[in-house]
């Protein structure tokens, strides 16, 4: 064993740290090592010396202690910040009622109905309704009624209206066309007339008078068939 | 019969207020000491002994126990005090040289004894201060150890629970601890 065990040794000793076998061991090593010996009585003088350092003693304060461990009071902020959940719901709401009233200002119907809170923009607030004004408003209503189903049956004849115009003007074209085909018949027959009597005109100046009276026969004939016509196209 | 540390923290967990008190009591004098002969500077000890005991009670729901009161006390203290030497404001130097070139400011009224004769007083002052600078003086891994052991009578395997290391290592510190302070206390005679 070398001497770094037995100055552990020595100073366990020199602290009545060590076992009495220990003991005999040491001391036999002491009596073969000067330089352990030595540190020995260096370390009993090392003691004595250190020995020499008394203990002061100063009271302790109690009365600061516990002034120092009692807690101290809060700051007004952070006593404030108790408070934090009451503050906050004050913010809220005064901000909802600030809010609902700007809503309600410019105009928004603000009801708490069945559903919950609503909301209604650009309808006007109505007001608290009597019995008379209930009765009022149900005229008003059964009123607004008849407008409706006079107003629908304007729309119906408007529609059938134009239907009607729409065949009239079918039917007007039809005549039209038939009408201009009589004329376009009546035209021609005219002109197969008037060449008929041309030349009856012709035969006249030549003739005799029982060949005249014949001849006024046919014209007669021809002007009441003419005339017949005209009236049978015009009916 | 006094009630044990451990009985005392029970109580406090319930809210009694007066096992805190008895507890700073027992306690006050061994944590200045031990946060004095940790800083070297008594204003800032008595002010870390309060921070500890203001963190004992705010943590003492965290406190099981199965724990040793000390135990759990040292560390806080040990923690707080090592912190509190890091921090660029309370940077020290520990260097030997410059320990073997501080002199003693003053008198100290703490070390006084009426009854001694004003020589006596003033070597005892120097002396006091002296040992108290070397332990300043060793690096904070060795001086906690020193400290623990010979001033708060802990054993080797209570400091090694504390600093949660292996008893081992804290023999070994203690070894090379007490060889400095040797060596330091040996060069002023």
């Amino acid at each position: 064993m070398d001497c770094r065990f037995f100055r552990e040794q020595i100073v366990l000793e020199g602290y009545d740290e060590l076992d009495a076998e220990a003991k005999k061991s040491l001391e036999a090593h002491l009596q073969t090592c000067r330089e352990c010996e030595q540190f020995q009585l260096n370390l009993t003088e090392t003691q004595q010396a250190l020995d020499q350092s008394t203990e002061v003693d100063r009271p302790i304060d109690i009365a600061a202690l516990h002034k120092a461990i009692r807690p101290k009071p809060l700051p007004w902020w952070s006593r404030l910040s108790a408070w934090r959940w009451l503050a906050w719901g004050t913010a809220v709401c005064l901000i909802l009622v600030v809010g609902l009233s700007a809503l309600a200002w410019i105009g928004v119907d603000i009801k708490w109905e069945d559903r919950g809170l609503t909301l209604r923009i650009g309808q006007e607030v109505v007001p608290e309704i009597t019995e008379q004004e209930l009765v009022r408003l149900l005229e008003v209503e059964r009123h607004a009624t008849q407008a409706e189903l006079v107003k629908q049956l304007q729309g119906a004849l408007d529609e059938f209206s134009e239907q009607l115009q729409f065949h009239l003007d079918e039917r007007q074209k039809q005549a039209d066309a038939q009408l201009a085909l009589i004329y376009q018949g009546l035209q021609s027959q005219r002109v197969q007339d008037l060449e008929l009597i041309r030349q009856e005109l012709q035969h006249l100046a030549g003739a005799t008078e029982a060949e005249f009276l014949e001849s006024q026969r046919v014209l007669e004939f021809i002007l009441a068939s003419h005339v017949s016509g005209i009236q049978q196209n015009t009916k | 019969m006094e009630k044990s540390d451990e009985a005392l923290m029970h109580q406090l967990q319930m809210g009694d207020l007066r096992s805190f008190d008895t507890l700073v009591k027992r306690w006050e004098k061994r944590l200045l000491n031990y946060c004095y002969r940790m800083v070297n500077d008594i204003a800032l000890a008595e002010d870390l002994r309060q921070e500890v005991f203001l963190r004992i009670y705010r943590s003492a729901k965290m406190f099981r126990a199965r724990a040793k009161f000390s135990t759990w006390m040292y560390r806080i203290a040990t923690n707080l005090c090592i912190n509190t030497l890091a921090k660029p404001g309370h940077w020290k130097e520990t260097s030997v040289a410059v320990y073997l070139e501080s002199e003693s400011e003053g008198l100290d009224d703490r070390l006084i004894d009426p009854s001694d004769q004003p020589d006596e007083v003033v070597v005892k002052k120097e002396i006091e201060d002296r040992i108290r600078s070397a332990v300043a003086c060793l690096p904070e891994d060795l001086r906690v150890v020193v400290i623990m052991r010979h001033y708060h009578d802990m054993k080797f395997r209570e400091i090694a629970e504390i600093l949660d290391r292996p008893t081992s290592t804290v023999k070994s510190r203690m070894v090379a601890g007490m060889e400095r302070l040797s060596k330091m206390l040996s060069k002023q005679e």
